[in-house]
């Protein structure tokens, strides 16, 4: 490295960029690094960390950290600490960054400006990207970012982060400020100066705000009505509810309706390649853990990547549009009956995607009892795992009928699990907070932003993420446990003459028949007691699992190519698929959600509650789920 | 020929083994960086924390 004030530069530089939450930031990260990106977590705590790699139009490289999002270096939650920490130099494992990107959105200039005048008096290198500038001009705002950089003393950059627009004339900027500076800059950090949590100091900056903005923003004399006029909608109690409950309705149809030719498509590529090696390869067991165990086992799982990526595509839109908010708006009524505080919402949100993320976004939360209520109610959400067993099940068991008119019973079905799911966590919410968690609940305060055409390729790029997540899964958890599975299913083989079949006599059968009488009156053979093991590493594991299972003990049955979903409508009552979704829906098959229950209250109290509350309960409702069915006749 | 039975069980001890280290990996991480450190390899237990332990989550060098 060579480090000449003024002259040559190092070759890599360090840009952290920061800004309040929902400014656009991470939008701008992936702008700048084309999702050239790593992502980890900071050590000793669970906050993600993102870093990527770019190089500006004069040939420097820079190394590119998207910091948590912030309203003030005042820390108040442990995402906020981390940023105040990486600008304070205090994390040791982290460079400290030689050129800050502050990232405000231009519609709401007034809060970023805040954070920009806390990172001014930093006194490192600012380049301020003034983001989201087109939504800007179309709700009639006038900014004059020449006198607002004027006024802050830092090059101010108009930026549209979605469409990549300003993205090289903001490292154009930032280069130009690493050869003002000569890439150095004081590891010596005037904090002691630095004191606006004083009174004083806030009413300083507060003034500072406003004079700048009356200078820089020329605010439109009959503002954008679009936003309100939407939100009188949407926002109607009756009315929004309605259209909430609507909108998921549609989400659960089209999972079914759209995912299925995708998803037949998957299943004979499988079912193709499992065919294709058995005739190439002499029988043995080579050839039957390759096809009994990698291929029935991985493929089982793959072919539901659709129905994930759908559900993804509509929890992206929504989010992008800005209706998410709006909803746990309409939501915060029902969540305060029940004691959840308004910010648990996103958490639980988020918890329909997988639970640990939903659980990291409780840190937002600072009263800790409203956040352990949300972490021990977060993995009630119905997570994508689950979504495979789901529809696994549902296509086995439900008929596709249409009711009430144009609707399908199965993912009317599927609505109601997840449903079912949402109602469980409120329920436990609202005891919780009558007993163990007891305590006031304090107000919502939400800002609702305005609302905006989804960015397809923020959505894109959203979706290779989860595509790129699910086959890192399936190549490493769900592989190595169908072949351990596989193996488990296979030995030891029975002594010659020994009745019954084969699989009876190996490892599984016999864990699996240890277990039965525990699993049996909920309804469950050994076979379901034998996968739900390996469904705790992840929860979709359980059907490569049920597929090794049932494709070892097929062996040698000349003929039979059933998938996974018809061998079960054999063996199994409707009233043994009934109870297995609802102990789905309740039980904590997830080790990692309870590791990371572990990180975020650094206790394994919690966890075991956890655990326990959850089995007890999931276990109680499929015994009612199976013994109510079985009066039915579903037995 | 190969022998079919050989060959499987290879590959099942193999992904058990390669489980059982993913499993242990951070405390493995940990050790392998403090017993670098106690030689005084202090180059290679660096890069070792960096670049291994600490993406592995290993407490011990999470300091």
């Amino acid at each position: 490295m060579i480090e000449k004030k003024g002259k040559s530069l190092r070759k890599n530089f360090k840009i952290a960029l920061i800004g309040n939450p929902n400014c656009g930031k991470t939008a701008l990260f992936n702008a700048l690094t084309g999702g050239n990106a790593k992502v980890g977590n900071y050590p000793g705590v669970t906050v993600e960390r993102k870093e990527g790699w770019v190089s500006s139009p004069g040939g420097l490289s820079f190394n590119l950290l998207d910091l948590p999002g912030t309203y003030s270096l005042e820390a108040r939650t442990p995402d906020e600490r981390i940023t105040s920490e990486v600008l304070f130099g205090h994390r040791h494992e982290e460079e400290m960054p030689d050129v800050l990107i502050a990232v405000a959105d231009a519609t709401h200039l007034e809060r970023g400006l805040g954070l920009i005048l806390e990172l001014r008096a930093l006194g490192k290198p600012v380049v301020l990207a003034l983001n989201m500038t087109d939504l800007a001009e179309k709700q009639g705002l006038m900014l004059d970012w020449v006198i607002l950089a004027r006024e802050l003393g830092v090059p101010v950059i108009p930026t549209v982060a979605t469409q990549t627009q300003g993205v090289q004339e903001l490292l154009t900027a930032v280069e130009h400020q690493l050869r003002s500076v000569g890439g150095f800059w004081s590891q010596q950090v005037p904090i002691q100066n630095f004191q606006i949590s004083h009174e004083e100091g806030i009413k300083r900056r507060f003034a500072e705000i406003d004079r700048i903005l009356a200078l820089a923003v020329l605010k439109p004399s009959q503002p954008s009505r679009w936003t309100d006029r939407i939100d009188r909608l949407v926002l109607h109690p009756l009315w929004g509810s309605l259209l909430l409950v609507l909108i998921l309705g549609l989400v659960f149809q089209a999972i079914f309706t759209w995912a299925q030719v995708p998803m037949e498509l998957l299943r004979s590529v499988v079912g193709w390649l499992g065919e294709q090696v058995a005739h190439r390869m002499p029988e043995g067991p080579l050839q039957s853990l390759i096809v009994d165990g990698v291929i029935a086992g991985v493929g089982s799982v793959l072919v539901f990547l659709p129905q994930i990526l759908l559900l993804f595509l509509f929890i992206l839109i929504l989010e992008d549009s800005g209706y998410m908010p709006r909803a746990a708006f309409l939501m915060d009524r029902l969540m305060g009956r029940v004691g959840l505080h308004g910010r648990a919402f996103i958490p639980l949100l988020s918890s329909f995607a997988c639970a640990i993320p939903g659980i990291m976004a409780t840190r937002t939360i600072e009263d800790r009892r409203d956040r352990l209520t949300t972490i021990l109610v977060a993995p009630l959400m119905t997570c994508s795992a689950r979504l495979p067993v789901y529809s696994l099940l549902i296509a086995a068991f439900i008929p596709n009928r249409l009711v009430l008119g144009s609707l399908r019973l199965q993912g009317l079905v599927m609505f109601g699990l997840y449903f079912f799911g949402v109602f469980a966590a409120l329920m436990v919410a609202m005891l919780l907070r009558r007993s163990l968690l007891k305590g006031p609940k304090p107000p919502l305060l939400m800002e609702l932003p305005t609302y905006k055409w989804p960015s397809p390729r923020s959505i894109w790029m959203g979706l290779l993420e989860r595509c790129r997540l699910f086959a890192r899964r399936a190549g490493t958890v769900i592989l190595a446990v169908s072949i351990l599975l596989w193996f488990l299913a296979s030995y030891p083989k029975p002594l010659q003459g020994q009745p019954g079949p084969a699989i009876a006599y190996s490892y599984a059968g016999r864990i699996g028949h240890a277990l039965e009488p525990w699993v049996k009156p909920i309804g469950f053979n050994w076979k379901i007691a034998v996968a739900l093991i390996p469904g705790f590493a992840a929860r979709e594991v359980m059907i490569g699992s049920l597929a090794t299972v049932y494709a070892v003990e097929g062996q040698g049955e000349k003929g039979v190519k059933d998938i996974l979903g018809a061998k079960l409508a054999k063996d199994w009552s409707v009233a043994t698929a009934m109870s297995l979704l609802v102990w789905y829906v309740l039980a904590c098959q997830c080790f990692s959600t309870l590791a990371v229950t572990r990180r975020e209250t650094n206790s394994w109290t919690w966890p075991g509650f956890m655990l326990a509350y959850m089995t007890c309960l999931a276990y109680a409702g499929s015994f009612l789920t199976y013994h109510f069915a079985v009066a039915l006749g579903f037995g | 020929m190969i022998d079919q039975e050989e060959m499987a069980l290879a590959i099942v001890s193999m992904t058990g083994l390669v489980g059982v280290f993913w499993f242990f990996r951070s405390f493995l991480a940990g050790y392998v960086s403090q017993w670098l450190l106690r030689h005084d390899y202090i180059k290679a237990a660096m890069w070792f924390r960096h670049r291994v332990a600490l993406k592995s989550g290993c407490s011990r060098c999470k300091g």
